[in-house]
Parts: C-alpha cells; structure tokens; sequence
C-alpha cells in the first residue's frame, strides 16, 4: 500500500468577487500518495487550480483539512507553511516563463533550490538530475535559450532538487506541444519513481492516461476517478 | 557561485534593467528628500539673510565692537602707546577688523571768534581726532602752510567766524592752545552723510549742541587733538576714546557671527581688563564693550524660530507626498516583479526576505535620490534663498535630515513591498472584510484632526524673543494657517479619489461613449479605478498645495502692499515746505500731482487730517481704489472735480467714522458748510484718525491758511528717479520722502517673505510628482498597452486613435485632479483669508489674490507633462512587435 503525503476531508474554498462569494470547492476529499503521480481531471472551473494551490499550502482552505504528513496545514502558523513550502513541496505552473528566474543558468537554479532546502547538493547530483530530465546539456543556459519544453523540464529539476516530499504541477504540458509534453511527463515520472508524490492538474487525456491515480473534479466536488 | 545564484545578491544590479522602475524610485525618493535637505538650508539662510540686513542697513562700525572709555589721561604718547595695543587685541576677536580711533570731546570753548564779536563770547565746539577723516569729507579750501598743530574748521562755522586757512585760533579755556585752519570742509550738520561718519553722527547733527544753536565740528589729528586735551584741564566732562572695528566680513555665516558673540559674551570683563583701560584710561569702571551683534543674533534666531513650523509643515507634506509616491513605485516594482517574487514565495521565501530584496534592489536608486536632493536643495535655496550662504550647521542638520528620509523610504520600501509579497501566498477567504474596511471614508477623519488643531494652534500673528523682546517683534504667518490648509488639500483630494473611483465602478461600466479613442479611453480607466483615482489624487495634492501657497503668498503679499500703498496714499510722497506744483523733472516721471495736508481740522465733531487734492489727478496718482475704499470713491471724486467755488454745498470725501450728510468743515482761519461723503478707508492717516479728502479748487485756498504742509505725490514703480529728482531740486525745500514700499521692506513683515520663497521652491516639485505619477502609470500599464494596441491594429485601428486615447485617458484622470485642485484652493483659501491678514489694526483688511500666471504655469505644467508622457507611451506601445507581444518580453 502506499504511503498518502497529503490528506484533504471536507474542503471548502470560495472567492469573493464582485457579484458575490464564489463557492470553488464543495467538501473535497482526497488523497495523494508518495511514489506516485495523481491526476487531478476536469474542465475548467472544476476547481483544479484551486485544490492544487490548498495542497500546496500557497492558499489556506476555508473549512475541512489539508494534511501534510499528518499535520493539518489549514491550522498551521504562516511561519511553519512557509517551512513546509521550503522543504517539502515543489510547485510548477502551466507556463514555462513563470517558473523560472531570467537572471539565472538552470545549474544556479538548481544550487539555489538545493540551498533554500538546506541541502548542500553537489554538482554531480545537479548534474545527474538534469541528465535523468534529459537536459544536462542545457545546464548552463538561461531559461530564454530554451525552448518551452526543455524549460518546463528544468522547472522540474527546480521542484525537485533536494529530494521534496511532494511536487504539485498546474497543467505542465499545456503550452506544450506532444514531444515537449511526453519529455515533461517522463521526467515527472522519473521524479515519481523516486519516492516524491507528484500531483498534477489537468485536463489532457494523455497526461490522465500517464498518471498513476486520477481524481475527476467537477463544480468542486470529487465525482470520480480511477485507481 | 553563492553570490551569482543568490537574487538577494544580485539584486542592486538587477533593477539597471528597469530603466523605467529605477526612475520612478530616484524621482520618488527626490521628491521625498528634497523638503528634507532644503527646509535647514532655507532656515539657515533665513537667520543669515536677517543677520546681514542687520548689519547692512546699521552702522558697520556698531555691528562690529566698540570699546569707549573717558580719557582722563590724555598724554599724546600713552595714549598712543595704548591705541596701538587696544587695536592689536580687538583684532584678535572673530571676524573683527581693524579699528578707528576716535577721540573727541565737546563743548570746547573757541574764544576770541568772531574777531568782529565785541562781547568776545566762547563759541563751543566739537575738537575730534578720528583716523582716516580726511578721506571722508570734503575739503573746499587748503591751506598752503600750516604749523605742527592744526584744525580743519566746517564753512559755516569758517564764515561766521571769518577765518581763512593759515589764520590761526585759539582753542581752550585755560591754556590757550593755538592751532592753525588747515582746510575748510563742506559741514555735515544736515542730510546725508559717509557712512564713515554714522556712529559720531549725533556729534555734530545737532543732538548735543541742540540748544546752543549750530553745532560745530573742529577736525585734527591725534596728536593735534591729545595736545589740546592734555592742557585743557578744566573740563566739566572728561574727552572720550573710542576704538571702533567693523566686521570683516560683513555678511557673516550664522556659526561666525554665533562665535564673534560668544566670544564677546564670555570675555567681555576680561577684555577691559586686559586692555587695562581702568587703570590706563582713568581708574574707573566705565570702559564699555558693546556691539550690536548679539542683538542681530538674537532677532535672527527670533525669525528662524517663527518660521520653523510653517516651513517644516511645507516639508512634512512634501515628505508625506514623495513617500507616497515612492510606495506607488514600489507597488510597481512588485508588479514588475510579481513572476518572480511568485517564484520564490511558493518555495517559502518569506515576505520580509521578499522585501529585503526590494531594499537592495532599490538602494541605489534611493541613494541617487537622495544624492540629487541634497545637490538639488543646495542650488535651490542658494539661488532663490534669501541669503547667498549657507551655513555649515544648517548643511550637516539638512544632511541628517536627508538621512532619515532617506531611512524612511527604505522602510516604506519594505513595508509596502512585504505587503504586497504577503498577498502571494497564504491568503485566506476573508476579503468582504477587506472590502468593508476598505469603504470606509477615513479621509473624513483629517477633516476632523484638522478641526482640532485648528482650536488647539495659536493664530497668534506675533512673535518675540522672551517677555523683554530683547530682539524685538517679527510678524509671522500662524503655523496653523499654512498646517490646516494642507490637512484639508490631502483630505479632500483623497475622498475626491475615493469617489472617483467609485463612480467609475458604477458608471465606468454603464456608458459607452461614441469614438474609439473615448471608448478606449473609459474602459481602460474604469478596468483600474483605484489607479486611476490615484493618478487624480497625485496630480491634485502637489497642485493644491503649489495652488493655495501661491494664492496665501500673493493674499499676504497683496494685502500687505495695499496697506503701505493706503498708509502712503501712493507710490512716493515728497513732503516740501515749499512747493506750489509738481517740478517738471518729477511730473515727468509718472502721473503726479499735488497734495495739501492740514491736521487738526474739525470735521462734524472729528478732528481729521485735511488733504486738499485737484480731484481729477489725484484720481490718477492715487493706489487706493474702490476695492479699498468702498464703491462710492471714484463717482465722488468724479462729483468733486465738476464742483466750483460757487456751488452752495461743497462735497468731501470722508472716511469712517466721521458720517455722511451735512456738516461744517472748520479750520483755523474759515468754516465751510460740506457735504460728507463717507468711505470706508482713506490714504495717508496717521494713528487711525479719520482723513477728509476737499477739491482745492471748490473749497478755496483760504481755508488752507498758512498751516498746510505741501505734498508731492507720485504714481510709479521707479520711486528711486522720483527721489533723485527731488533730492537734486534746490527749489523744493525738502523735508522728507515717504514711498511705500519701503514701509514693508526690512521689516518685522520680512520673515514672511522667506516662507513665499520657501514656498515657491517646493512647488517647483509639482510638476516632477505629476512626471514620477505618469510615469508609473506608464510602466505599470506598459504590458497592457502594448497588447491591446497589437490587438486593435489587427482590428484596423489607427495609431493615431490609440495616440488619442491615451492623451484622453491621462488627461482626463489629471484634469480632474486640477480641477480639485483648483475647487480645494479656492474654497480653504475663501475661508481661512482673514489669516492673511498679519497687520489687522491697519486698514485695509486682507485682499485676495489669486496668481494666476502661477496656476496657469500649474496646469501648463500638468498638462504638457500628461501630453509628453501620453506621446511617449504611445511611442513606446507602438515599437512592440507581435512576437513580443505574444510572448508577454516586455
């Protein structure tokens, strides 16, 4: 059986905009387990997003419980979200430009992601993890000489340099053409193979049919999925 | 590699590739800094430019020391010996020069003169030695010989005593001591004299031989003068030794003259001791120190002390108004930022570390700033200050003041960038809360602290130095009528944003206005209500507060002009005792006429002072007009000068109390039956008595008797030529020249001067807060833009529909701030105008005056600053090209 990083009972979220409170998530329940990656599927509106930003504690739930390893992070101090974020989570949004900082090669990147972990990673771990992404030649360019997908691979070598508990990605291959998405796909799986749970929303079929579980989302609530 | 992976580390370079954000942050911290770096200055230069009028407009040789004594000793060789080392030790002193000699004594009899005077009375006179007269005089006639002691004798006493040069005479009343006439020189009793001579002035202008008729003054060398004194040993008052030095720098800084008085203050006794003149100059105690200098020191530090709150309050609005708009840029900063701040706030940066990083990044730009506004604050206040110096304390105060604001943008820096890190993360779901906060209309409570310190302020006008007014009274604006007026400009300018904004939720949404440009123009200002009802209320408070100091300064300016101009009744008045008209060489300088003034005339029961005027020119030379003196002025002088001797009932023009209708006009030698007119204020009465203003013509000379004083009065701006032709006219008989302006110049209403230029200065910072404002308008918009106008030119519209819906867009946010500003202004300006009053004992009351050469440069400002910045932005818009666009690399 495998081990569930983050547990969601009961979620609720609403927006407020200006024709009144929007409820985005009705009572979500779910589970997201290690050495895995879990699909979250549904059009757009669903919630995906939302529920992705409350597992990776960017965003607080309104009522119910988001728990990380066992501790509910709805209750957390903003201090010890903040740590959670540092160390254990890794984040990846859908468009390749925001991921990364302009300023800096994929190499400092990753030396800085290993030091805002603690981590003192050395080049021949970089090195190796550009390799398993397929991007070690490409380890000393500025995400600008890259292309789409070769950047959203190294924004995966950012989220998951140091070895993070968890790794959420906001539809990763969305700007992506097939090639690009299949090379980020297998490098998340290459991620998921070693030991970090990975969750991914999306609305691609092909993406759903790589992951491990999928959870179908719809007006906020769970209505389906496959294990 | 840490430093080169680090964004902390690379943050002071990263922000040279936003050329448009470091801008906005050096202009921003400017405008923060330079009230800071510039209210020191200016106040120092305040105290400087009171302390050299002071010494300019005295005596130099008063401002610097005196030291006097009697000279009961008066050996020509000790007194020699003592002279030279008295001047050794004053020159030891700061900043104190040389010093004059003088030794003189009065009431020396000269017996024996007139050689015609059979009563051989003793004539007395002034024997006076002073080093360097012969400089300063002039001489008409020299002898070609003359003997070792001589005198030079004044003509009038010369002609009375009928002497020559070469004659000799006899001077003392116990040993006689003969001297020759070595010259003859014009006197000095009357009139205008070298400025060498004013502090012996009273000597011979007729103070102290006032009572026996002309005063003489007999001139010699030291040792002439010494001998004379040495053998005269009668005397009922000993002679007097005095040791006078000028400063040597007669516009001292405030540190030099502080130093020069302190040094006096502290060594005063020691001085007359070391100069040894008790024992030296007679064994007593009356040696004397004195300068004028602590008196100047104590009346500068007076004035620099009543305009340290009005212009602190300036500085403190400028400060507020720059940290302001330095949060704005650092709002854009976060915008700018925003990828990257998200990027390292999901990985749990925190939001302080994110705002660490706006600090560094935005260092330099706020150390330029602040750089530039101390540089900008030095040539500001030097070249529009009152005094060309400035002082080394008032540079290191305007340098630590510059500092703290300096720190205090830093903090704003963080503060406002940590919040706006803090929102990336972590939020929670209660922003109706926020919202409902948010509608509150906190503006209102400036209003209502306005209120209170208005009641807590003193609207006290005057201000002097202790209970005993050691250095006199200066007449100040109250901190109040310049602190309030700005509370209710920020106040107002606020709530008009705030409603602004929400009138373009409600309505902005609704319209849709014909024309692309304005289509345009209105949804993009209605898409952001917030920032654009912040661009309004950055244009409307610097504006206002450059609007309301230029109104306050022309109100005051104005009023205080009218009062000297109603005191006067003109520009210059030239008082004779004999002119029956206007001089041609005067008459030709402006419009001019003559004027006969009788106090002491019975008008009703009211003793007035009587001006019999030719009505028709005085019309033209007179400045008090019908908005001084009521409506009724002009028509009645009009009635006046169509009246004749023969008319029945002879019309005057009365001022109050004295009340219209019928009454009998009396003077000394006639009564006449007159018709009062009443007004409310009339030119030229003394201590508030009430003024009658006849038609010579229609009321006949008789009246006048022999008892009026002629006037010539005089309408123009070149006074100076005015009293050049009346000083080289021999015929006028002058006796005195009073011009208007000068009633106010140098002054106790000077320091109220300095504040306007103060003022004037800093609202030379409106047109850089409206740039800063556009141009982060600009920047912050500048992704926006550039997709919109890539989009619309598809959609085929015309570059020139964008250009104007962006000049429609800037402008109609900035117009509305003008207008604000203009309807602010006017309304507490209308309100608080008897506060610009600072003489209201004396008529007329406050006028007000609104410059308009200052709003129209204002609004001209604002307005090319909005057109440059609109064609600017375009410019840059329409440079994007599709792939750029399309890829968000702006």
């Amino acid at each position: 059986m495998l081990s569930d990083v983050v547990v969601c009972r009961e979620v609720y979220r609403s927006y407020e905009t200006v024709s009144g409170p929007v409820e985005v998530l009705r009572g979500v329940d779910l589970s997201i387990p290690r050495r895995a990656i879990t699909a979250l599927r549904g059009p757009s509106g669903s919630g995906k997003s939302t529920l992705l930003r409350l597992i990776g504690c960017v965003e607080r739930a309104e009522s119910g419980a988001v728990e990380f390893d066992g501790s509910d992070t709805t209750t957390m101090s903003r201090r010890k979200r903040r740590y959670l974020r540092r160390r254990d989570i890794g984040v990846i949004h859908q468009d390749p430009a925001t991921n990364l900082l302009d300023y800096l090669t994929i190499r400092q990147h990753l030396a800085l992601g290993a030091r805002m972990r603690g981590v003192r990673s050395s080049q021949r771990d970089m090195v190796a993890l550009l390799d398993q992404l397929g991007i070690a030649d490409r380890a000393d360019h500025k995400p600008k000489e890259l292309s789409g997908g070769q950047q959203q691979r190294a924004a995966v070598a950012f989220a998951a340099i140091a070895r993070p508990s968890l790794i959420v990605a906001d539809e990763p291959t969305g700007h992506l053409d097939h090639t690009s998405g299949e090379a980020v796909m297998n490098a998340l799986a290459s991620v998921a193979e070693s030991g970090v749970a990975v969750v991914i929303a999306t609305h691609d079929h092909i993406v759903a049919d790589r992951a491990d579980r999928v959870v179908d989302l719809a007006d906020g609530v769970v209505v389906g999925g496959r294990r | 590699m840490r430093i080169l992976t680090s964004p902390w580390w690379r943050a002071p370079f990263q922000l040279l590739r936003r050329p448009g954000v470091a801008l906005s942050l050096i202009a921003a911290t400017f405008v923060a800094a330079l009230p800071a770096a510039a209210a020191p200055l200016f106040l120092g230069t305040a105290q400087s430019a009171t302390v050299n009028d002071q010494v300019a407009n005295s005596c130099p040789n008063v401002s610097g020391v005196t030291v006097g004594s009697y000279l009961f000793n008066s050996d020509p060789d000790e007194v020699g010996k003592l002279a030279d080392r008295v001047k050794t030790d004053i020159t030891k002193l700061p900043n104190i020069g040389p010093a004059t000699t003088t030794v003189y004594q009065s009431r020396l009899p000269v017996i024996g003169l007139p050689k015609d005077d059979p009563a051989n009375h003793p004539w007395p006179i002034t024997l006076m030695a002073r080093d360097g007269f012969q400089d300063h005089i002039k001489v008409l006639e020299r002898a070609d010989k003359t003997g070792p002691m001589s005198v030079w004798v004044p003509d009038d006493i010369a002609s009375s005593w009928h002497v020559e040069p070469g004659d000799t005479i006899s001077i003392g009343s116990d040993v006689k001591t003969q001297v020759t006439v070595g010259a003859i020189y014009k006197n000095m009793n009357v009139g205008h004299v070298d400025r060498f001579w004013c502090s012996t002035r009273p000597l011979f202008q007729g103070q102290i031989l006032a009572e026996n008729g002309q005063p003489s003054l007999l001139l010699g060398d030291l040792k002439t003068v010494l001998t004379v004194f040495h053998q005269e040993v009668s005397f009922s008052q000993a002679p007097t030794v005095t040791f006078e030095s000028a400063l040597v720098n007669p516009a001292p800084s405030p540190e030099l003259a502080r130093k020069t008085t302190n040094t006096l203050r502290r060594d005063t006794p020691t001085l007359i001791d070391a100069f040894q003149l008790k024992d030296e100059f007679g064994g007593t105690d009356r040696a004397t120190i004195t300068s004028r200098l602590p008196l100047f020191m104590t009346r500068a530090g007076l004035v620099e002390h009543t305009l340290r709150m009005p212009i602190y309050a300036v500085s403190g609005a400028g400060v507020l108004v720059g940290l302001l708009v330095l949060g704005a840029a650092t709002v854009l900063w976060a915008r700018r930022r925003e990828h990257e701040l998200a990027v390292l706030a999901v990985r749990g940066t925190a939001p302080v570390a994110l705002g660490s990083k706006a600090i560094l990044e935005s260092l330099p730009a706020i150390i330029v700033g602040a750089g530039i506004a101390v540089l900008a604050a030095r040539w500001l206040v030097l070249d529009i200050g009152p005094a060309g110096s400035l002082s080394a304390d008032a540079q290191r105060f305007g340098l630590v003041s510059t500092g703290v604001v300096a720190a205090a943008a830093v903090l704003t820096v963080l503060v406002v960038a940590t919040r706006r890190a803090r929102r990336l993360t972590d939020t929670t779901p209660h922003l109706h809360r926020r919202h409902r906060l948010a509608a509150v209309p906190w503006e209102l409570l400036i209003f209502a602290a306005a209120w209170v310190l208005w009641q807590q302020m003193s609207g006290d006008l005057e201000a002097q130095d202790g209970q005993l007014a050691v250095g006199g009274t200066v007449v100040s604006l109250p901190p109040r009528t310049l602190v309030i007026p700005i509370m209710l400009i920020i106040g107002t300018s606020l709530l008009a944003a705030r409603l602004v904004a929400a009138w373009l939720r409600w309505r902005g949404a609704k319209r849709t206005p014909r024309g692309d440009a304005r289509y345009l123009a209105r949804r993009r200002l209605g898409r952001e209500p917030v920032v654009a009802a912040l661009l309004l209320a950055i244009a409307a408070i610097p504006a206002a507060v450059a609007g309301f100091a230029a109104t306050a300064a022309g109100s005051v300016q104005t009023t205080i002009e009218s009062k000297a101009l109603a005191a006067t009744g003109t520009d210059i008045v030239v008082r004779t005792d004999a002119a029956t008209q206007v001089p041609a060489d005067i008459a030709r300088i402006g419009p001019s006429t003559l004027v006969l003034r009788t106090d002491g005339i019975q008008v009703g029961k009211f003793q007035t002072t009587m001006l019999g005027v030719d009505p028709e020119e005085f019309k033209a030379v007179v400045t008090v007009g019908p908005e001084v003196a009521g409506p009724k002025f002009d028509a009645t002088l009009d009635e006046m000068a169509a009246q004749t001797p023969d008319d029945s009932v002879i019309t005057v023009l009365a001022s109050a109390p004295i009340q219209a209708g019928p009454t009998d006009l009396v003077s000394s030698t006639k009564t006449v039956h007159v018709n009062v007119v009443q007004v409310a204020n009339l030119p030229a009465s003394i201590n508030n008595l009430p003024v009658v203003i006849v038609s010579r013509s229609a009321i006949g000379d008789q009246i006048f008797g022999g008892a009026a004083s002629p006037q010539i009065w005089v309408h123009t701006t070149n006074t100076a030529a005015v009293q050049a032709a009346a000083l080289a006219n021999q015929d006028l008989s002058l006796s005195g020249i009073s011009i208007a302006k000068d009633l106010y110049a140098d002054t106790l209403f000077e320091p109220i001067t300095y504040i306007f230029e103060y003022f004037v200065a800093i609202a030379l910072l409106t047109g850089l807060v409206v740039a800063v404002g556009l141009l982060l308008y600009l920047e912050s918009r500048t992704v926006a833009h550039r997709r919109a106008y890539i989009m619309l030119r598809r959609m085929g519209m015309r570059p020139r529909t964008h250009r104007t819906a962006l000049l429609l867009e800037l402008c109609t946010a900035l117009g509305l701030g003008l207008a604000v500003a203009a309807a602010t202004v006017g309304t507490v300006a209308f309100f608080l105008r008897t506060s610009f009053d600072v003489n209201p004992d004396k008529a007329p009351g406050t006028i007000l005056s609104v410059s308009v050469p200052a709003m129209v440069v204002i609004a001209a400002s604002v307005a090319v600053t909005a057109i440059g910045a609109a064609l600017f932005g375009h410019a840059r818009v329409a440079r994007a090209k599709p792939a750029e666009v399309l890829r968000d690399a702006v």
